[in-house]
C-alpha cells in the first residue's frame, strides 16, 4: 500500500499542485534515473525518458487508484518507457544498419554460453577490473533481465516490490533473476576464461 | 535431503564444472538475498565450511552481486529539477510553472476537462434557474394539478368566519 508521505502527495499531485510535482520529483529522480538508465545504458536517454515519466505521472495521475504503492506504480511506468525507449533505438539503429543483426536485445539472448563476440585482445579481462566487466555485461543483458538486476541490486527493491513493479508474482521475480545474474556470469566468467565457471 | 524439497541439496552438490551448475546458482543467487530456508541455508553454510571449492565458487558468484551493489549511482545532476519543470511549462502551454496562455497543449487539455465539466454544470443550473426564474413562481405554476397550492394560505376561508 502506498505510504502515508506518498498518498499526501497524490491527494496534491490530483489537485495538480505544482509544488507536489516538484516535491514528486525531488523525492524520486535519483531512483527513476537509475532504473532508466540501467535498462536504457545512456545517461542523456535516461534523462529524457526520465523526464517523460514525471511529466506523464502528472497528466495520468487520476488513474492511480491507489492499490499499489506509488513508488512502484511510478517505477512501472519508467521500466516500461524505457523498455519502449530500447525498442525505438533499437528499430531506428536496425533501420540505418539493415542486415546486420546487432541489436543489444539480440546478442547474450542469442547465446546462452555468455553473449557476445569474443573479446579483442585489447579488451581482454586480463588485469581489468570485476566492475567494469560487471557493467559491461549488464549492458549486454537483454533489457527485461537488466531490469530485474537494476531493481533488485541496484535500486535494492524488495522481491515484493519487484513483482509489483513488473506485474508479476514473486516466484516469476526469483526465477528470472536468478536466470539475469546466471547470463551475467557467463558473461564475465567467458571474458576471465575461467577454468572452473562457478 | 533437506527438509525443503524444491531447492537442491547443497551436500550433494558438485562444487565446480558444468554438471549442476544452475542449482549451484539458483541456491547462491537466493543465498545472497536470504531468500533461502533456514534448513537449506544452513546447510549450504555448512557446505561452504567443510569444502574450500565450494566456497570459492560461492565468493566468485559473491563478488559479481558485489559489484553490481556497487556500481556508481546513476542519479539526478542539478539541472534535471529545473529541466523536467521546464519541459512541463512548455507541454503545458505555460499553466505550470510559468504565466502563459492556456491551450494546445497534451496536458493543459487534459486538465481543462475537470474544467469544462464544472462550466457545464454551471450553465445548466443557470438554465434551469433562469427558466424557474421565468416561468415559475410569477407566471405559472410547475406543480401538478394536485400538489397543494403552498403561495394560497390554507386558512383563508377561516378568516371569512
Amino acid at each position: 500500500m502506498t505510504s502515508r508521505p506518498d498518498r499526501k502527495l497524490v491527494r496534491r499531485l490530483k489537485q495538480r499542485e505544482e509544488e507536489a510535482f516538484t516535491e514528486m520529483v525531488r523525492r524520486y529522480q535519483d531512483q527513476v534515473i537509475s532504473i532508466i538508465h540501467g535498462i536504457v545504458g545512456d545517461r542523456e536517454e535516461a534523462r529524457e525518458v526520465a523526464q517523460e515519466v514525471f511529466i506523464a505521472v502528472f497528466k495520468y495521475i487520476d488513474s492511480f487508484r491507489g492499490d499499489a504503492k506509488f513508488s512502484t506504480w511510478l517505477f512501472r511506468i519508467a521500466s516500461n518507457r524505457a523498455k519502449n525507449r530500447i525498442k525505438y533505438l533499437a528499430r531506428r539503429n536496425h533501420r540505418q544498419h539493415q542486415g546486420l543483426d546487432d541489436t543489444r536485445e539480440s546478442r547474450i539472448e542469442s547465446n546462452p554460453a555468455g553473449g557476445g563476440a569474443d573479446p579483442r585482445p585489447d579488451e581482454s579481462a586480463q588485469g581489468r577490473e570485476l566492475a567494469d566487466l560487471v557493467q559491461e555485461g549488464l549492458e549486454e543483458l537483454a533489457p527485461k533481465y537488466r531490469e530485474i538486476i537494476v531493481l533488485r541490486d541496484v535500486e535494492d527493491l524488495s522481491y515484493a516490490d519487484i513483482a509489483e513493479t513488473l506485474d508479476v508474482a514473486e516466484g516469476t521475480v526469483k526465477s528470472r533473476l536468478y536466470r539475469a545474474r546466471s547470463k551475467l556470469k557467463d558473461y564475465i566468467d567467458a571474458r576471465y576464461d575461467l577454468e572452473d565457471k562457478v | 535431503m533437506t527438509e525443503s524439497t524444491n531447492w537442491p541439496d547443497p551436500e550433494q552438490l558438485p562444487a565446480t564444472g558444468q554438471q549442476d551448475r544452475a542449482a549451484r546458482r539458483q541456491l547462491f543467487s537466493a543465498y545472497v538475498d536470504g531468500e533461502l530456508p533456514g534448513d537449506v541455508s544452513d546447510a549450504l553454510e555448512q557446505r561452504l565450511e567443510a569444502d574450500p571449492a565450494f566456497e570459492e565458487a560461492y565468493r566468485s558468484y559473491e563478488a559479481m552481486i558485489t559489484s553490481l551493489r556497487d556500481l556508481p549511482s546513476q542519479g539526478a545532476d542539478e539541472a534535471f529539477l529545473s529541466d523536467v519543470q521546464d519541459s512541463l511549462r512548455r507541454r503545458s502551454g505555460g499553466q505550470f510553472f510559468g504565466a502563459g496562455s492556456i491551450g494546445g497543449s497534451e496536458i493543459s487539455s487534459f486538465t481543462s476537462q475537470t474544467r469544462v465539466h464544472e462550466l457545464a454544470a454551471a450553465a445548466m443550473l443557470a438554465v434551469m434557474l433562469g427558466a424557474y426564474l421565468s416561468f415559475g413562481p410569477s407566471t405559472g405554476d410547475l406543480t401538478t394539478s394536485d400538489s397543494p397550492r403552498l403561495d394560497v394560505p390554507p386558512q383563508s376561508a377561516e378568516r371569512h368566519q
